[in-house]
C-alpha cells in the first residue's frame, strides 16, 4: 500500500460528483425560481446603502447645521406638537445633525421612518420646510417589502433571503474547486465558461459580505416569525417579558395629563455622562402623559450599534442606561444587525464597498441565470424568449428605477416613484417583445438608463440650482453622470471598434 | 471600556477589503481566450427523474417542513436551561436561518426524496418532543 493513494481516495469520497451535481441541481431549482426577485432585492438594497444620501439630494434645499443647541429641541418638540397635535401623543422624534445628515429633524406618529408628519427645522428648532422624499422612501419599500403591505413584504423578503443564503451555502458545497480557481477568470472563450467563472469568482471573493448581508436581512425580515417562535420558549410563552428583555416595550394604556420635561436637560445629563458620544436623537412617547418616556439615543466613536440609549421618565429622572443595563450580548447583536446589513457604520467608504459589492452580487444573480441559459443554447435547446426576458429584467431594472427618480423631480406627487418605476420595468418588457436579439436589447436598455441619468442629473440641477443648500445634491449629480458613462462605455467601444 | 460590537467594525472593514481586494486582483489577471469552439468544462447539476408530484412534494418539503423543522430546533436551543434566555434566543435566532437554508438544500438535493422528510420529521418531533419538557419542566 503506498501513501498518497488513500488521500486521493478520500478526498473523492467528501466531494463525489455525484453531490455535487445533486447539489448543484438544488441550488438551480431555488435560484430559477426566485432568481428575479433576488435580483430585483438585491438592486434596491445596493441603492437603499445610500438612503440617507438619496435623502439629501431629494431635499437639498433647507437648513444645513452642523449641531444644534439643546434648547433647540425643545422648541422643534413644541413646534411639531403645535403642527400634529394627534400624531403627536403617539411618538416624536428629533433627529440631531451628523454627518452623514447635516440637518435638524422633527417628526411626529411616523413608523420607522414611513407615514405621519416629518419637517426639516433651522438651528432654533423652528419648522422650516416639509420633508419630501419620495424617491428614497420607494427605493428602501422596494428592498424592505416589495412594495407590498408592510408585513406580508417584510416576510417575502425574509423568505427571499433564506433562498438566497441556501444558494450561497449550495454554491459553496456545489465548487470544489473554489480555492483552487480563486483567481482564474477567462475572457473570450464560450459565452458559458465565461459566465461560470464570473458567477464564481464574485461568489468565491464577495462570499463573507453576501453571507453578513443575507443572514442580518433574514433576520430584519423575518424577525417577529423567528424571534417569536424562540421567545416563546425560552420565557416560556411570556412575550412581553422577551420583548422587555431586548429593550422594546409593549403599548401602555394612556395615564393622566403631566407636563412634558425638558428635553434639552436631559440631554445636558446625557452629554455628562458620556462626552465621547455624538447624540443622535431624542424620542418621546405618549408626550404629555404620566407614562411618557424620553429616549436619548447616541454613538460612540468607533461602536457598531447606533442604538445605545439612555431612558428618561416623566419626571425626568434617568431609568435606563447603557451602562445601568450592562449591554447584554442578545442587545448587541439585535442592535447591531441594521448597522450591519446596510453598511451604515463606517462612513462613505464603507457605505461604497457595501454598494459594490451588493452590485457585485446582483451580477451574480444574473449570471446564475444566464448559465443555465446558455446551457440550453448549448444543448440544441436554446429559449430565446427567455434569454429576452431575462435581459428585461436585468437591465429594465436601472431604466424603472432611473425613472423612479426622474419622475418625482418634475410630478409632486405621493405615487410618482411607484409610477415612474413601473412605467419603467413595463417598457422594458415591451421592447423585449420587439426585439429578437437579446444583446442588442441589453445594450439598448443599458443605453437607455445612460441617457436617463444623464437627463436626471441635469433636470435636477436645472430645477434647485437657485436653492442647492446642500452640497450632496450637487455631488450625486455628478455621480449620476458618471454612472451614465459606465454604462454608455459599449457603445464607445462599438464605435472605435467599427472600420472607418 | 464599551462593549458595543465595537471590534465587529474592525472584522467588518477587513472582510470588506478582501472581497474588493481578492475581486479586483482577479479582474486584472483575467485571461484571454480566442477560441470560441472549445467546449465549456463546467460541473453539471445532476439529471434526475422528473414528475409532477416530486416536484410539488419537494417543493413543500423544502418550504414548509424545512421552516418548521429549522424553527424547531431553534426553539428547542433557546429552551435548554444554559445562560440568560435572551441571549439564547439571540444566538438561536442566528442559527435558525443557516439550518433552515441548509434543510431547502437537501430537501432539493437529495436524489431520495423520503430521507430529507425523514429526516427533517424526526428533527421536527425530537425537538418538539424538547420544548414539550422545557416548558413542563
Amino acid at each position: 500500500m503506498n501513501g498518497p493513494e488513500p488521500k486521493v481516495a478520500r478526498r473523492k469520497l467528501l466531494l463525489s460528483p455525484g453531490l455535487v451535481g445533486a447539489v448543484l441541481a438544488g441550488h438551480s431549482a431555488v435560484g430559477l425560481a426566485l432568481a428575479a426577485l433576488i435580483y430585483l432585492v438585491c438592486l434596491s438594497g445596493s441603492l437603499a446603502v445610500f438612503a440617507q444620501e438619496l435623502q439629501r439630494w431629494e431635499q437639498p434645499a433647507g437648513p444645513v447645521l452642523e449641531s444644534v443647541a439643546p434648547r433647540a429641541v425643545d422648541e422643534g418638540f413644541n413646534a411639531i406638537r403645535a403642527k400634529a397635535p394627534t400624531l403627536a401623543k403617539k411618538t416624536v422624534s428629533i433627529e440631531l445633525p451628523s454627518a452623514a445628515v447635516p440637518r435638524l429633524t422633527l417628526s411626529a406618529g411616523g413608523d420607522e421612518g414611513v407615514g405621519g408628519e416629518k419637517w426639516l427645522a433651522d438651528a432654533a428648532g423652528r419648522p422650516a420646510a416639509r420633508i419630501r422624499r419620495p424617491t428614497s422612501d420607494f427605493i428602501v419599500a422596494l428592498h424592505t417589502g416589495l412594495l407590498l403591505p408592510e408585513g406580508i413584504g417584510r416576510t417575502l423578503v425574509g423568505l427571499i433571503g433564506i433562498a438566497l443564503l441556501a444558494l450561497l451555502l449550495s454554491g459553496v458545497l456545489a465548487h470544489p474547486r473554489m480555492i483552487k480557481d480563486a483567481f482564474t477568470l477567462r475572457r473570450g472563450g464560450s459565452w458559458r465558461l465565461q459566465q461560470a467563472d464570473l458567477h464564481n469568482r464574485l461568489g468565491t471573493w464577495g462570499l463573507p459580505f453576501y453571507l453578513t448581508v443575507t443572514l442580518t436581512g433574514v433576520f430584519l425580515g423575518l424577525f417577529f416569525v423567528i424571534f417569536a417562535s424562540l421567545a416563546a420558549t425560552a420565557y416560556k410563552g411570556d412575550l412581553r417579558h422577551a420583548f422587555s428583555d431586548m429593550g422594546f416595550e409593549g403599548e401602555r394604556p394612556q395615564q393622566t395629563a403631566a407636563a412634558v420635561p425638558s428635553m434639552s436637560a436631559m440631554i445636558e445629563v446625557v452629554r455628562a455622562k458620556a462626552p465621547e458620544a455624538s447624540i443622535r436623537s431624542v424620542s418621546i412617547e405618549r408626550a404629555g402623559t404620566s407614562g411618557q418616556k424620553v429616549n436619548v439615543t447616541v454613538h460612540r466613536p468607533g461602536q457598531l450599534s447606533t442604538y445605545e440609549r439612555y431612558v428618561f421618565d416623566t419626571s425626568g429622572r434617568m431609568v435606563d442606561s447603557p451602562k445601568a443595563t450592562g449591554e447584554t450580548i442578545s442587545r448587541q447583536i439585535l442592535f447591531a444587525l441594521q448597522p450591519l446589513h446596510f453598511g451604515w457604520f463606517g462612513g462613505i467608504v464603507v457605505k461604497a464597498a457595501y454598494g459594490l459589492l451588493g452590485l457585485a452580487l446582483c451580477v451574480m444573480t444574473s449570471s446564475g441565470v444566464t448559465i443555465w441559459l446558455a446551457r440550453r443554447r448549448d444543448k440544441g435547446r436554446p429559449a430565446p424568449m427567455w434569454e429576452r426576458i431575462w435581459t428585461a429584467t436585468i437591465w429594465g431594472q436601472p431604466v424603472a428605477l432611473a425613472l423612479a427618480a426622474a419622475v418625482p423631480v418634475l410630478w409632486r406627487s405621493e405615487t410618482a416613484a411607484a409610477m415612474g418605476w413601473a412605467a419603467g420595468a413595463a417598457s422594458a418588457f415591451a421592447l423585449a417583445c420587439l426585439y429578437r436579439n437579446d444583446r442588442a436589447l441589453a445594450l439598448t436598455l443599458r443605453l437607455l438608463t445612460a441617457v436617463l441619468l444623464v437627463a436626471l442629473a441635469v433636470t435636477h440641477g436645472v430645477v434647485w440650482s437657485r436653492q442647492m443648500e446642500d452640497s450632496a445634491g450637487w455631488i450625486v449629480d455628478a455621480v449620476l453622470i458618471v454612472g451614465a458613462a459606465v454604462l454608455a462605455a459599449p457603445l464607445s467601444k462599438r464605435a472605435a471598434a467599427r472600420p472607418s | 471600556m464599551s462593549m458595543s460590537l465595537g471590534s465587529v467594525i474592525g472584522i467588518a472593514a477587513v472582510l470588506l477589503t478582501f472581497s474588493l481586494s481578492g475581486l479586483l486582483a482577479v479582474f486584472l489577471s483575467a485571461e484571454r481566450r480566442a477560441d470560441r469552439t472549445k467546449p465549456a468544462r463546467v460541473a453539471e447539476p445532476d439529471s434526475r427523474p422528473r414528475s409532477r408530484w416530486r416536484g410539488w412534494a419537494r417543493g413543500m418539503t423544502a418550504f414548509f417542513l424545512a421552516m418548521f423543522a429549522a424553527l424547531a430546533v431553534g426553539a428547542a436551543f433557546a429552551g435548554l436551561p444554559v445562560g440568560a434566555p435572551a441571549d439564547r434566543v439571540s444566538i438561536g435566532s442566528l442559527i435558525v436561518p443557516f439550518l433552515w437554508a441548509a434543510l431547502v438544500i437537501w430537501a432539493l438535493a437529495d436524489r431520495k426524496i423520503l430521507r430529507p422528510v425523514i429526516g427533517m420529521v424526526g428533527a421536527l418531533a425530537v425537538s418538539s418532543a424538547a420544548i414539550a419538557w422545557g416548558l413542563l419542566a
